[in-house]
């Protein structure tokens, strides 16, 4: 796979503003798909992108893992009064709005139903904004 | 496709051996005058084909000062050093990928550190070994130190389901196995500045060599079941006597401690309690059983002039009373029968909206609201429970007692710290008594306050900055860095002064200069307090407290990351990470391996002697609503191979995940599973083990102090009713006065014949009892005092 289109682990956390040790625990998980190399893989793609953006979406909006990993798969031993997969799919393609972090105080939100740009186009952007939009420390500690 | 298969979702069962890669823990510990420096060793074995990462979550004691992390493997040490959290998870993280070994060690919670081997060739050993120090619990002429073994299914408020990554709830709730192929050793080495007179384990059999002011103490089992905290009490000369201790480092840094017991009088004064009670699943059982013997004596400690309420709590709370009730013989009487009847049976562990109905109950003008708190405190939301109590420490002392053989020190300790009131843990098998009796002469004296400390004009930091209160019997530690590194400047004396019931007092400790030690344990220490004040102030909780992002850094995160990196300690926002460089990389499909713990032993009064045997099958019952819950077992208890189940790569074990009815479902569906398969040679229940002579005659005491002449009464002091009537024969005075007065002066003379070992624990309802006895006309026979006539009768008898 051409650099273009891959992350390292580090860009994928970073772009998707979750901790290296969130990317390890959701494939660990089963809610991120593995990487692609050997071992423990060395690099991820634009799918892994868009489904941690989603699942962080999903998270964030309270539902809990079971529940989006449900949504995710489907699972057929769910019982009844499980949240189905029919329910939970469409906000997972449509409703969810993914938000990409470019930069520290940065962010670019995507509606789920729009294409995000490729690796290398948003390290070009993230880039950008790292240039021109410097001092976003998230830290809170702005002054009160 | 993924590693998710790797632990099992549902079901209980018997750990498979080949599958769990912690072979066996060794503890060494060595107590000196105020702390211990403790090992302990974990040995991890891949008996699988190809690598594994193996992850085991574990306590350590509360105040743990994790000060060394090793790996030995292959003859080889691999020391770990100390790094911002997320950078040394991406330390191990490369390391992994690059094929070589890694070693890591979080902290979760003060209590709760997870370790993980990663990338464990196939037949390869590693041994890990985790160092720290910590403080001794003093509590008059005893002091108690305790190993926790056993992190226990924690209940998970909704609120801590949200936020993202890895829930609370996932990562406090490792999988949990009726058995585990691994067990613990352990020695305890003491050397005391006074002389040891006892020293006994309530927690398990043990041997003890004692010889002057040292001793030594092994486990009586070897591999001992980690299902239960490993607790030795000790009881030694000289603990009240104030020390102080100067240590100096390699370059030149120096810190002190000072440890003060101040004697403080005994008056007691009427004040406003509030009870509240965790009722929730998993308190059933000997939980239960202890905290309803707890209340019984909390009751009849309490004097006239004080009102209480009792409030239960699990999923919802309920409160014994609409308002607080004064203290009085009928609200006392409603009161006992309210205990005698609590049960567990409150659902999830909901104690952060409970707490704050507690605390923001209306209060007496000038009168501190005390909040008595008893829980086992196996919850996810530690760290809101404990912010909660410090934003009402102005008006209301929390007071703790932490239940069972595994509940959670973080949130008991820290509630009472947060709180200004102090903590008591009851282990089952321990005896109470003394403990509630201690609690409630905290709760009823005035306690030293505003205690500040002046070091001898040196300039110094302090830690904690803010000293707590002192109770009476309790100690004082307290420790400074001193920053006249280039003076050489050393302290000669530190000054407290604290405001007391009485007024201003002040308390001198001299230091021996000659007496300076090198090394770097009272600095730990010194670092692992100022740690933890800043890890329990708000501006550190709340910024935890919204999960709605990832980890924001805060000036006080950095000040926590700066004094663990500066010290070589762990904390909430540092790891510990040891890498091993190895020639060959070690590359493969790697496997995640949870490592499953023990069962808490009687947790929500699930008991070892009934639990199904080896490789029994749980037929899984898997609640939607929490992901994951506790299973029944099979009628038949099929063999695992036998199941549909991903059993191939997932062996053995449950995860135990709580919504607050999913919980109870699983818990109910347990206990008929328990009920059905009890053995029939039904041994003594918790119940009757617990209820001790002492505290029958105790729970008959009434409000006012006096006893009532009751066929109960003369039950529990083993005498026939008509017996002690007919003794009331000569009496004068109001009859029904005398007959009163004869069964108070009966309660008190057993007392003073039967338990007079314990005396300190029935000292105050007994000062009750003799208040309404000199108040009373009739006498048994002219000339004669009640008390003597009870001594009397009670020593005829045993004579």
């Amino acid at each position: 796979m051409p650099e273009e289109t891959r992350y390292a682990i580090g860009d994928l956390a970073d772009l998707g503003g979750v901790s290296r040790r969130t990317v390890r625990y959701y494939v660990q998980e089963g809610l991120l798909p593995t990487p692609f190399g050997v071992g423990r893989g060395d690099h991820y793609g634009p799918e892994h992108l868009d489904r941690l953006l989603r699942v962080k979406a999903l998270q964030e909006a309270g539902q809990s893992l079971e529940e989006i990993r449900r949504a995710l798969h489907g699972d057929e031993r769910a019982p009844v009064e499980a949240l189905s997969a029919a329910s939970a799919e469409p906000r997972l393609s449509r409703e969810v709005w993914r938000r990409v972090t470019l930069a520290p105080g940065v962010e670019l939100h995507v509606s789920g139903d729009v294409r995000l740009p490729s690796p290398g186009k948003l390290a070009e952007l993230a880039g950008w904004c790292r240039q021109n939009l410097p001092g976003g420390d998230p830290s809170g500690d702005r002054g009160v | 496709m993924t590693e998710q298969t790797t632990t099992a979702r549902s079901g209980l069962f018997t750990a498979d051996a080949a599958h769990v890669a912690l072979a066996g823990v060794s503890v060494e510990a060595e107590i000196s005058s105020f702390c211990a420096r403790v090992a302990v060793s974990q040995r991890y074995v891949n008996r699988e084909s190809h690598p594994i990462e193996a992850v085991y979550l574990f306590p350590l004691e509360e105040g743990a000062a994790v000060c060394g992390f090793e790996a030995i493997i292959d003859g080889t040490l691999v020391v770990g050093e100390v790094k911002e959290r997320e950078d040394a998870f991406r330390a191990y993280d490369d390391a992994i990928e690059r094929g070589d070994g890694a070693f890591l060690l979080d902290e979760e919670r003060p209590d709760v550190f997870q370790a993980s081997v990663g990338n464990l060739p196939p037949g390869k050993e590693v041994l890990l070994k985790v160092t720290y120090v910590t403080e001794l619990t003093v509590a008059g002429k005893g002091l108690r130190f305790s190993i926790p073994t056993t992190v226990s299914p924690r209940y998970a408020p909704a609120a801590d389901h949200g936020g993202v990554g890895r829930p609370d709830s996932d990562t406090l709730n490792p999988p949990i196995a009726w058995t585990v192929p691994y067990g613990l050793n352990l020695t305890v080495r003491l050397a005391m500045a006074g002389a040891i007179t006892r020293v006994e384990s309530p927690s398990h059999p043990a041997s003890v060599a004692m010889n002057g002011h040292s001793a030594t103490v092994a486990l009586s089992q070897r591999d001992a079941p980690l299902d239960r905290d490993f607790v030795l009490s000790v009881e030694c000369e000289g603990l009240d006597t104030p020390q102080a201790w100067i240590e100096r480092d390699d370059n030149g840094g120096q810190a002190v401690a000072v440890a003060l017991v101040p004697q403080l009088g005994q008056e007691t004064m009427p004040c406003d309690v509030t009870f509240l009670v965790d009722r929730s699943g998993s308190m059933e059982g000997t939980s239960i059983d202890e905290v309803r013997n707890a209340l019984q004596l909390c009751l009849r400690s309490m004097i006239p002039g004080c009102t209480f309420n009792i409030v239960g709590f699990g999923s919802r709370y309920q409160a014994l009373f609409p308002h607080p009730r004064a203290y009085d013989e009928t609200s006392l009487g409603e009161a006992t029968a309210h205990v005698s009847a609590l049960s567990a049976n409150l659902g999830g562990t909901e104690i952060l909206p409970a707490l704050a109905f507690v605390l923001e109950q209306p209060r007496h003008e000038g009168r501190t609201h005390q909040v008595v708190v008893m829980t086992d405190g196996q919850v996810t939301n530690t760290d809101a429970v404990i912010a909660l109590a410090r934003t009402h420490a102005g008006h209301a002392r929390v007071f703790t007692f932490g239940i069972g053989a595994g509940s959670s020190q973080h949130l008991v300790n820290g509630l009472a710290r947060a709180g200004g009131g102090s903590a008591e843990f009851i282990h089952p098998g321990e005896r109470i008594e003394p403990k509630v009796v201690r609690q409630f002469a905290r709760l009823l004296s005035p306690a030293l306050t505003d205690v500040r400390a002046s070091w001898g004009g040196l300039d110094t930091t302090q830690a904690p900055a803010v000293i707590p209160p002192v109770f009476a019997g309790g100690r004082l530690l307290l420790y400074a860095f001193v920053k006249e590194v280039s003076t050489g400047r050393t302290p000669t004396k530190v000054q407290l002064t604290a405001t007391s019931p009485s007024g201003p007092v002040t308390f001198d400790v001299e230091f021996d200069p000659s007496r300076i030690v090198d090394g770097r344990t009272v600095a730990t220490l010194a670092a692992r307090a100022r740690i933890r004040e800043l890890e329990e102030s708000p501006e550190w909780t709340s910024a935890r407290g919204s999960r709605q992002r990832e980890r924001k850094a805060t000036v006080v995160s950095r000040e926590i990351v700066e004094l663990s990196l500066r010290y070589g300690l762990i904390s909430r926002e540092t790891s510990f990470v040891a890498i091993e460089r190895r020639e060959t990389p070690v590359v493969g499909d790697m496997q995640l391996r949870r490592v499953p713990i023990a069962l808490t032993a009687g947790w929500a009064g699930l008991e070892a002697g009934v639990r199904p045997g080896r490789a029994m099958r749980v037929g899984s019952i898997t609640d939607t609503s929490a992901g994951v819950l506790l299973s029944r077992a099979s009628a038949a208890g099929r063999d695992h191979d036998g199941d549909t189940g991903d059993a191939s790569s997932a062996p053995m074990i449950a995860s135990l995940g709580f919504s607050a009815a999913a919980m109870m479902r699983g818990l109910e569906r347990l206990r008929t599973w328990r009920r059905e398969t009890r053995p029939s040679d039904s041994r003594l229940t918790s119940a009757e083990r617990f209820a001790t002579d002492m505290i029958r005659v105790v729970s008959l005491q009434r409000a006012d102090g006096s006893w009532e002449l009751t066929p109960e009464l003369a039950r529990a002091i083993g005498h026939d009713l008509a017996e002690l009537e007919a003794a009331l024969a000569d009496a004068t005075g109001n009859a029904d006065e005398a007959r009163t007065a004869w069964a108070t002066a009966l309660a008190l003379a057993w007392l003073e014949e039967h338990a007079r070992d314990a005396e300190g624990e029935w000292r105050l309802l007994a000062e009750k009892a003799r208040a309404w006895l000199s108040g009373v006309t009739a006498r048994p026979a002219p000339g004669v005092s009640w008390a003597d006539a009870g001594a009397r009768l009670m020593t005829a008898r045993s004579g």
